[in-house]
């Protein structure tokens, strides 16, 4: 039922666009991005650490269970056979293919973030990947080259990177964890991806969407089930992980290190004996807001939840991707 | 002869250079990376013997885990606000749980050791006492399976991690949401968390 839900959703976005043309679309993005200017203007951080923002948190736990059902029952065994069947070396072209194909829309981004060297970095990609690499099943670019290996960006991570918040906490049906930011990036990317405009084709469309679910979760297979056997409240851990990489992220592997890890303080001896000192009622109401605002000047880095067709992409988890971390060079 | 007053000149530049002190951050930074370097030497030594029983992984992993992590500081870190809300039986129990969950938690990992390896790939100083050290954890056939930091403090002289953050993924971090989460359902009760911790850690011995 989700994934016709996704369809119908789909299809409709893509009649929108063949009805509104291009003009049509920039007003759309527009109006967007106003919306999300103003309503993450609102989200600050309050005293004490930081945690993520999420005032509606009965609505996204039912949306989070929903996905868990569809990926249980769905997403999960068919991305498991996938990565059980289909030798190693397709899979890695599969990644590879849906990777060069992401790839322009991350040029855009990088563009638009102001990082020429990114842009250089996926323009060459695109360009070696295209050709060489036989319409990019083979990364011949990043092969034993870290200068030219894949860094993902999205429009969620351009809007950080100009100051915006990161908005309410938000899962959403299907794709998982994001927030307002995030979410209205996944839509910009999807909607402006230059490779749904060159092929334009709604076949191709979906096999782009169906294999990019398939992938991505077929790689997280085993840190989310890791991560759901080693946490007390699953929703809880997911939450804080999508905070943590997509900060990483936005920083491109490189988060400032006093925010990302917090100051732990020291345990001293008379932690054990100072119960005296105010047993302030913890208020529950005044839970500690999150967001933290990237300051401009953060930059670039991994994307997300590919573009395009993409959007619908993936399950549950999706966005946790934990991949783009690995580029953490120095 | 003529060349005599060069070497000693030279000699004396060279030892200069040799001699001049070290800055302090870079002794730390360098002392950090032993720490890692020998604890995860140790650790394999002990994942590669191939009689390890569970029993014994885990009573190796609870004396590694405790004597090498300053799980009284991560506790307190975890528990966040709810620490000075936590009178001292339930810090103590608290810590005493979170110790047992990660050691049931992490055990049986160690006996399912397949020939990973691990590099490390340099350090940075995070505050003045906090080095971050990052390794990388390798496939027996030397591919990356993930990057992993430790976070290392200096407690007068002695090292002790107190975060390790995988992927950019801070452990701490983590566990301070999942578990604040439980006391917030739970309506604050810090006993709603303990009782969760006791109920993860049978789940997870049964398990194995």
């Amino acid at each position: 039922m989700g994934w016709a839900l996704a369809s119908k959703n789909f299809n409709k976005c893509n009649a929108l666009l063949r009805q509104h043309g291009r003009a049509g679309r920039a007003g759309l993005v527009a109006v967007l991005l106003t919306f999300l200017v103003s309503a993450c203007a609102s989200s600050q951080s309050t005293e004490g650490y930081e945690e993520v923002w999420d005032p509606i948190e009965p609505l996204n736990r039912a949306v989070f269970q929903v996905n868990e059902a569809v990926d249980f029952m769905i997403i999960r065994p068919i991305s498991a056979t996938y990565r059980q069947v289909v030798p190693d070396p397709l899979q890695e072209m599969v990644t590879n293919f849906l990777r060069n194909l992401k790839t322009p829309i991350i040029l855009v981004n990088e563009l638009l973030q102001g990082d020429w060297e990114g842009a250089e970095v996926a323009a060459t990609r695109f360009f070696l990947n295209s050709s060489l690499g036989l319409g990019g099943i083979l990364d011949i670019a990043g092969y034993g080259n870290p200068d030219l290996a894949y860094r993902s960006e999205d429009f969620g991570q351009t809007l950080a990177v100009w100051g915006v918040g990161d908005g309410p906490y938000l899962v959403l049906p299907l794709l998982g964890p994001s927030n307002l930011r995030d979410g209205t990036g996944l839509v910009v990317d999807t909607l402006a991806d230059p490779v749904t405009y060159a092929v334009d084709d709604e076949t191709f469309d979906w096999v782009r969407l169906g294999l990019t679910a398939v992938d991505t979760r077929a790689r997280l297979l085993d840190p989310l089930d890791e991560i759901k056997a080693s946490s007390l409240d699953f929703y809880a851990a997911v939450r804080s992980l999508y905070w943590q990489n997509r900060r990483s992220e936005i920083y491109d592997g490189n988060p400032p290190a006093s925010d990302a890890f917090p100051d732990f303080e020291d345990f001293e001896d008379e932690d054990f004996e100072d119960e005296d000192f105010e047993d302030e009622e913890i208020d529950d109401s005044s839970r500690p807001t999150v967001s933290a605002p990237v300051p401009a000047g953060a930059f670039l880095s991994e994307a997300t939840p590919p573009v395009a067709t993409t959007t619908l992409a993936a399950t549950n988890i999706l966005i946790l991707d934990l991949e783009p971390l690995r580029k953490i060079d120095p | 002869m003529m060349l005599r007053p060069n070497s000693i000149v030279a000699a004396i530049l060279l030892a200069c250079v040799t001699w001049t002190p070290v800055p302090a951050a870079a002794a730390d930074a360098e002392a950090a990376e032993r720490f890692i370097g020998d604890l995860g030497d140790r650790t394999i030594e002990i994942l590669q013997r191939p009689d390890l029983t569970l029993d014994q992984a885990t009573s190796d992993f609870r004396e590694m885990f405790s004597s090498n992590f300053d799980i009284p500081t991560i506790g307190r870190f975890v528990l966040g606000r709810y620490w000075r809300a936590a009178n001292t039986e339930q810090r103590e129990e608290f810590i005493e749980l979170f110790r047992e969950l990660i050691v049931a938690t992490y055990a049986r990992r160690f006996t399912e050791y397949k020939g990973q390896g691990f590099r490390i790939d340099g350090s940075r100083a995070v505050t003045e006492r906090d080095t971050m050290v990052s390794t990388a954890i390798l496939a027996a056939d030397g591919s990356l399976i993930a990057t992993i930091d430790w976070r290392v403090r200096d407690r007068d002289g002695r090292l002790k991690i107190i975060d390790v953050v995988v992927e950019q993924v801070s452990m701490g971090v983590t566990q301070r949401s999942d578990y604040n989460a439980v006391i917030q359902n739970g309506g604050g009760n810090i006993e709603v968390l303990l009782e969760a911790l006791r109920d993860e850690i049978q789940t997870a011995q049964n398990a194995s």
